[in-house]
């Protein structure tokens, strides 16, 4: 029996391991990259990935192959021993170097997302003046654009639900705000994620750099519908982009000739 | 074990007196109590232990059945579900989405705060601790008594939400305002949060009770001789725990009641102004809305919640590390590997679990400065749990290791930790977790720390003190049966959760394969659906095995396992007053293997 | 008691079923869902009795079947006079637009589905086969791509084969059982299965989701009459904002005038049902002639939907300091606009005439009930939600062509197009509040609240 144990406690390494590898081909990995920031991350996550996995085959290999040895029916009693204090410093400090260099690591990353002081400051978008305002409601994203007058919250915002219409390679700063509860602004592809709070107005900062068509997902739960909270987040080309802004504002002030206007 | 002792309750040879809670059993030596007295109005702390014991596993088999209604629906979404198709006829039987929300919070509500918690300290703390201490009885044996009585009225609340308009709280177990405060955001917010809330605050008055009694248990009534760096490592950890409720759920009792007067008495503390939610602005005076106050913060809630939450994830694993420690060492016939090491890493899982609370709102709002030294408390609480695994592969490492279930559940527990322990490095690290915050990996790390973890750990108690409970063994070849496939079909289930995590799905969806990013991942929750199927439907061998040898197992005598620690001295099951004999402790609870003498183990009470 | 032999065959059992799980590539069988009859017709009388007798209940089902099926298989009943005309609204000929209500650009539609499909064409391009996922709710071309997949093995897929996989995708327009399926899928817990906006989440909505049964919509460029496909449409693309109807754009077009073919289906199911329950009540009988010239009438009703628009000549005037002050004093005015009576004087949906005290309950209650009859409160115009869209065109229509099924009324009589652009840009204005410095971001969340008025 202790065969079929030990295989199975050594069974959690190997496919444990096999999983993580094979994961992106049956793409259950990642899915691309576009942010500025995203290659950080993910490379943050495979540093953590690579030194937890050698943590993780040690211990799991030594604890499938010690219950496999010391099963055995052995002559005569266990080794008695109360511990080492040697072996109990060297891993005490390892472990604490390690996870202080992880720690450490991570932090310029952080920095550069999420702090406000690290935002743009000099791209034609700035905290003072965002790209646009995000709405999050039950169950819908709305996008509200300034107008020619480049000041949200006059008559002549432009708004539109569901699709969030950036360019690509530019630093975009925009307001997140929530009518009702929190929600969340998540883009798998930006790895980007951001609760919005009801009550206040957080900016946020991103730059696609590659054009494409990529879901906004609501990662917070926010009632019932939470799972119909879906969004679409469009990079485009600085050219097709004053295109499609200029369409938007053509229907904003339609005269209801156009076809389904 | 020569001795046959069997349901031997009466104990002629006690010393009336002993002890200071000695004083309840000295006159109900010569007398049965009555059914009712006995079982259901007991102040005994060994039935309130099985009282929790029984509740608990109940509400486990009820938690379970919600997670394979949630795992339906994400395999096959909106497909009718079995069981439950009756009460959905305009749907033909596919459950509707504020069902799901509501499946999923109950289940984490039930499986927390009713299961795991009940289980870890309310039926092992009390069933263990005057056992282990050598204790006649609980400090306060009422008190211990209304302890589970509180339960009640929770039971009562928990159950009823079920029943009233709009379903049970569909907030999340989180119950993040304003989802949970305002009553028109949610189906499961009109009445089902405040027996949610009602609920909750039962639990905690309960629970507050247990741990001031185990604080007072544990530093007063040690056998003479028993000091606390001889203590078994379960008591330790239930101590560390009692001590971790004792200081952190005060705070989730304020702000549940602070939520209840946001929903009952229009305070608001949670609740910003002007909302607009399902067409209500709460804090105006127009038609439809009651004027609440407003003006209040959501993230107020979460410091609270997560400040008592945070270290309660540590109240549903510490106890199982105490219960681990204790079981490897029995059945590796080897001391522990560093007692003292283990007791400060414990200490200081308990200690830091304080400040780390902010790692669950990093992408929250808060202010990302406190992300970053929320980050380095959290990656440094790895750092004792690594302490302790290293030390279990320690205790492993030149036993003599009997494969019987108990040990197995054990070793289970140790993989599984690893997996769950160090998938939480992820998390922690700030970026990482804007990427994975609120995704399946999320769910597969609380998952491998709470369910293959601690639960496996109750198993592997079940397993190893039940011949305690009840004075018979449970059926080896099937707690083997059971050990096997629960450990397959755990980790079927779970481990694809962390590569569903960093494609990026999101917890709490009732349908993502609408999702362009989301639409591959159907076939692999397919897979992981069957398997938690099977995973629970495997748990027959369990509750089979457990009532068949509550009444027909093998008879044992008082040391089964040949341990070395107090409980085992007492006779099997203990009576009223637990112990026939004069305790004296000598020694820790791990001499086993001991040159010292012929056997492989010293029992704390031998002098050598 | 021995425990071998009930633990073998549990086991045995256990491992049987998990295999035969693990086998077998189908999931569980989709729900049936069934057309009931409407609580009108179903309405029982004071003795209990139903006021409708159950064979007359059943045939009026019945007609109601024969003419527009089931859920699991919808279909429009062809008139005979349809023949002549070439005309079946019935997939595929229909989104062409034959019966004048919109046309849809056939090109457009491959263009959304090549950009909705991305992620298979990209698959079928590199020939990744197992990574062509179908989605759950287009059962119509999962069977198609299943079908397309089981004539051709892996190994004989040549570029012949992509081209028609392409094909498929990019010319998906789904038929109208998996439209239904779709909506079963995505709206029927909040509409209900018949549209009657009663599904079991409908409950705890505020509004209540649409009763198509009336055939009544209340956002539309055709006033009062029934709403062109464009109508339609346009509420699943955008959504209503303020309410729980999200957008939908998530789906393709294609998939959305789908919808919106189920839906105009399911709206005049509850007419011609209305229809026929009206004539029941009025001859104590109904025929087969009823049946039809009910279905004709209903059909012409939705047809000259288009002939209705409601559309501006010319360019929609920018707002100016002037308009917004004079539309407000149009607002105020209580001859020509008269907006605050219901409205209120801030525009917070206040007004007096809104609002009654009920004698018995002394608690004040709405006026207004809807076509639907729910009480029905005046919008508060300072939240900033528009539920017909914020565009200029869109309030301007709500104005002058006033809302379906409510009490706002028509101001096409009272007011000139001047003066409605005028209200136009002082109720846009209402809810606005500049932010013009970042210093004040976090205080801007009581956007439309009560600092608002001070600014204008």
């Amino acid at each position: 029996m202790r065969y079929l144990f030990a295989l199975m406690l050594l069974l959690v390494p190997i496919l444990g391991v096999w999983t993580f590898v094979e994961a992106d081909r049956w793409q259950l990995w990642f899915p691309q990259n576009v942010s500025s920031f995203g290659g950080e991350i993910d490379g943050l996550f495979n540093l953590i990935m690579y030194m937890v996995a050698f943590t993780f085959i040690v211990t799991e290999v030594a604890l499938a192959w010690f219950v496999f040895k010391y099963s055995a029916n052995r002559p005569g009693k266990g080794v008695f021993t109360h511990g080492s204090h040697k072996l109990e410093m060297i891993w005490t400090a390892i472990p604490a170097v390690a996870l202080l260099f992880i720690a450490f690591a991570q932090m310029e990353t952080w920095a550069k997302v999420k702090f406000e002081s690290n935002f743009p400051k000099d791209g034609k978008y700035t905290k003072e003046k965002p790209i646009a305002e995000l709405w999050a409601s039950q169950f819908d994203w709305r996008v509200r654009y300034p107008g020619d007058d480049g000041t949200l919250g006059t008559v002549d915002d432009l708004e539109r639900s569901y699709e969030f219409v950036v360019p690509v390679n530019t630093d975009v700063v925009f307001h997140l705000r929530s009518r009702d509860v929190i929600h969340s602004f998540f883009v798998p592809e930006f790895r980007l994620k951001q609760d919005a709070l009801p009550g206040h107005t957080i900016p946020v900062w991103f730059r696609a750099e590659k054009e494409g068509i990529y879901d906004l997902v609501c990662a917070e739960l926010c009632g019932w519908g939470h799972y119909k909270m879906s969004g679409r987040m469009t990079v485009l080309s600085q050219a097709d982009y004053d295109k499609r802004m200029a369409d938007i504002k053509a229907e904003w002030f339609s005269n209801g000739k156009e076809q389904g206007q | 074990m020569s001795q046959a002792t069997t349901h031997a309750p009466h104990n002629p040879h006690l010393e009336p007196g002993e002890g200071e809670a000695g004083t309840v059993r000295e006159h109900h030596d010569h007398h049965e109590l009555g059914f009712l007295r006995k079982w259901i109005f007991s102040v005994d702390h060994k039935v309130i232990g099985l009282q929790f014991l029984f509740s608990g596993l109940v509400f486990l088999a009820l938690g379970g059945m919600m997670a394979m209604a949630i795992r339906y629906q994400l395999a096959w979404p909106w497909r009718p579900m079995p069981g439950l198709a009756w009460m959905f006829p305009a749907t033909g039987g596919a459950i509707s989405p504020e069902f799901y929300t509501m499946l999923f919070t109950m289940h984490g509500t039930i499986m927390i705060f009713f299961v795991m918690i009940p289980l870890l300290t309310g039926a092992f703390g009390n069933f263990l601790i005057p056992l282990m201490i050598g204790a006649p009885d609980m400090a306060f044996p009422k008190l211990n008594m209304f302890g589970y009585w509180t339960m009640i009225p929770a039971f009562f609340f928990i159950l009823l939400g079920f029943f009233v308009e709009g379903g049970h709280a569909a907030g999340g177990w989180t119950s993040y305002p304003p989802l949970s405060t305002i009553e028109a955001a949610a189906p499961g917010s009109l009445t089902g949060q405040t027996c949610w809330l009602m609920g909750l605050t039962w639990v905690g008055v309960s629970s507050m009770m247990g741990a001031v009694n185990y604080v007072t248990t544990i530093v007063k009534m040690r056998a003479p001789g028993l000091t606390m760096m001889r203590l078994p490592l379960t008591i330790w950890s239930l101590m560390i725990t009692s001590l971790l409720q004792l200081f952190a759920l005060p705070v989730l009792t304020a702000a549940s009641i602070m939520q209840l007067l946001d929903r009952t008495m229009n305070t608001g503390f949670f609740t910003p102004t002007n909302l607009v939610v399902n067409n209500i602005t709460p804090d105006s005076f127009l038609y439809g809305s009651e004027g609440a106050a407003a003006g209040g913060q959501p993230l107020l809630w979460q410091h609270l919640f997560w400040f008592y939450s945070h270290p309660a994830v540590y109240i549903l694993v510490l106890p199982a590390m105490g219960f681990t420690s204790d079981i490897l060492a029995v059945h590796a016939r080897k001391p522990i590997f560093g007692y003292k090491p283990m007791v400060y890493s414990m200490s200081a899982i308990a200690g830091l679990g304080f400040i780390v609370w902010g790692h669950h709102m990093f992408t929250s709002g808060m202010n990302p400065a406190l992300g970053m030294t929320f980050m380095v408390s959290t990656v440094m609480i790895a750092l004792p749990s690594a302490i302790k695994v290293f030390n279990w592969l320690g205790t492993l490492w030149g036993g003599r290791i009997h494969l019987r279930t108990p040990m197995l559940f054990a070793c289970a527990f140790v993989s599984m930790f690893i997996i769950g322990g160090l998938s939480g490095i992820w998390m922690a690290a700030t970026p990482v977790d804007i990427y994975i915050h609120d995704t399946y990996i999320v769910v597969a790390h609380f998952h491998y720390v709470v369910f293959a973890g601690s639960l496996f750990a109750i198993f592997a108690a079940i397993y190893h003190w039940f011949p305690k409970m009840f004075g018979r063994l449970m059926n080896e070849t099937v707690g083997k049966i059971h050990f096997v496939g629960s450990f397959v079909f755990t980790n079927m289930t779970f481990y694809m959760m962390h590569q569903l995590g960093v494609a990026g799905l999101m917890r709490r969806t009732a349908d993502p394969y609408a999702y362009d990013v989301y639409q591959h991942l159907q076939p692999i929750n397919e897979f992981i659906t069957i398997s938690a199927f099977c995973m629970f439907a495997w748990q027959i061998f369990f509750v089979v095995n457990f009532f068949h040898s509550m009444f027909w197992g093998k008879r044992v005598g008082r040391n089964p396992w040949n341990a070395a620690s107090l409980e085992w001295d007492a006779p099997s099951p203990p009576g009223h007053g637990n112990f026939d004999k004069q305790l004296e402790v000598y020694r820790g609870a791990y001499e086993f293997s001991s040159p010292e003498v012929a056997e492989d183990f010293i029992p704390q009470t031998r002098k050598v | 008691m021995s425990l071998r032999l009930p633990l073998v065959a549990v086991s045995g059992l256990a491992l049987w079923v998990s295999a035969c799980q693990l086998d077998k590539d189908q999931k569980p069988a989709r729900p049936v869902v069934h057309y009931s009859l409407s609580s009108a017709t179903t309405a029982l009388g004071d003795d209990g009795e139903p006021l409708i007798p159950e064979s007359a209940q059943a045939g009026i089902a019945g007609s109601l079947e024969m003419l527009f099926g089931t859920p699991q298989a919808p279909i429009y009943q062809l008139l005979p006079e349809w023949k002549d005309e070439d005309f079946d609204p019935n997939w595929p000929q229909y989104p062409k637009g034959e019966d004048g209500s919109g046309e849809v650009d056939p090109a457009e539609l491959v263009a959304n589905n090549q950009m909705y499909w991305r992620r298979q064409l990209t698959a079928i391009d590199a020939g990744l086969w197992d990574r062509v996922f179908v989605q759950d709710f287009t059962p119509d071309l999962l069977a198609d791509w299943k079908a397309l997949c089981a004539q051709t093995p892996v190994e004989a897929r040549n570029e012949e084969f992509k081209k028609a996989a392409r094909e498929l995708f990019e010319n998906y327009y789904p038929k109208l059982s998996a439209s239904a399926e779709l909506y079963r899928q995505h709206c029927l817990h909040c509409h209900g299965p018949e549209g009657g906006g009663d599904g079991p989440t409908a409950p705890f909505l505020n509004p209540r989701p649409r009763d198509y049964r009336h055939g009544t919509f209340k956002f539309t460029a055709v006033g009062k009459a029934q709403p062109r496909r464009e109508d339609l449409y346009r509420i699943l693309d955008e959504g209503v904002t303020g309410t729980s109807m999200p957008s939908f754009r998530r789906f393709s077009q294609a998939q959305l005038h789908g919808l919106v073919d189920y839906v105009r289906l399911l709206s005049m199911r509850g007419m011609v049902e209305r229809s026929l329950l009206a004539t029941y009540k009025e001859e104590e009988t109904l025929t087969s002639g009823d049946t039809i010239d009910a279905y004709a009438e209903v059909w012409e009703k939705w047809q000259k939907a288009d002939s209705k628009v409601l559309t501006f000549e010319g360019e929609v005037p920018a707002p100016t300091a002037e308009t917004i002050a004079h539309g407000r004093e149009l607002f105020m005015d209580a001859k020509t606009g008269n907006c605050l009576s219901c409205h209120g004087p801030e525009g917070r949906g206040n007004g007096a005439s809104a609002f009654a005290v009920n004698p018995e309950s002394g608690k004040v209650v709405p006026t207004y009930k809807d076509d639907w009859g729910n009480e029905i409160i005046p919008r508060n115009l300072r939240l900033g939600i528009f539920r017909g869209g914020r565009r200029p065109i869109d309030i301007y229509r709500r104005i002058k062509y006033g809302i379906a099924g409510g009490p706002m009324p028509e101001a096409a009589s009272s007011l000139t197009n001047e003066d409605i652009w005028h209200l136009v840009h002082y109720v846009g204005s209402l809810s606005e509040r500049p932010q013009h410095k970042a210093a004040h971001v976090d205080h801007a969340a009581d956007h439309g609240g009560d600092h608002a008025s001070e600014k204008h």
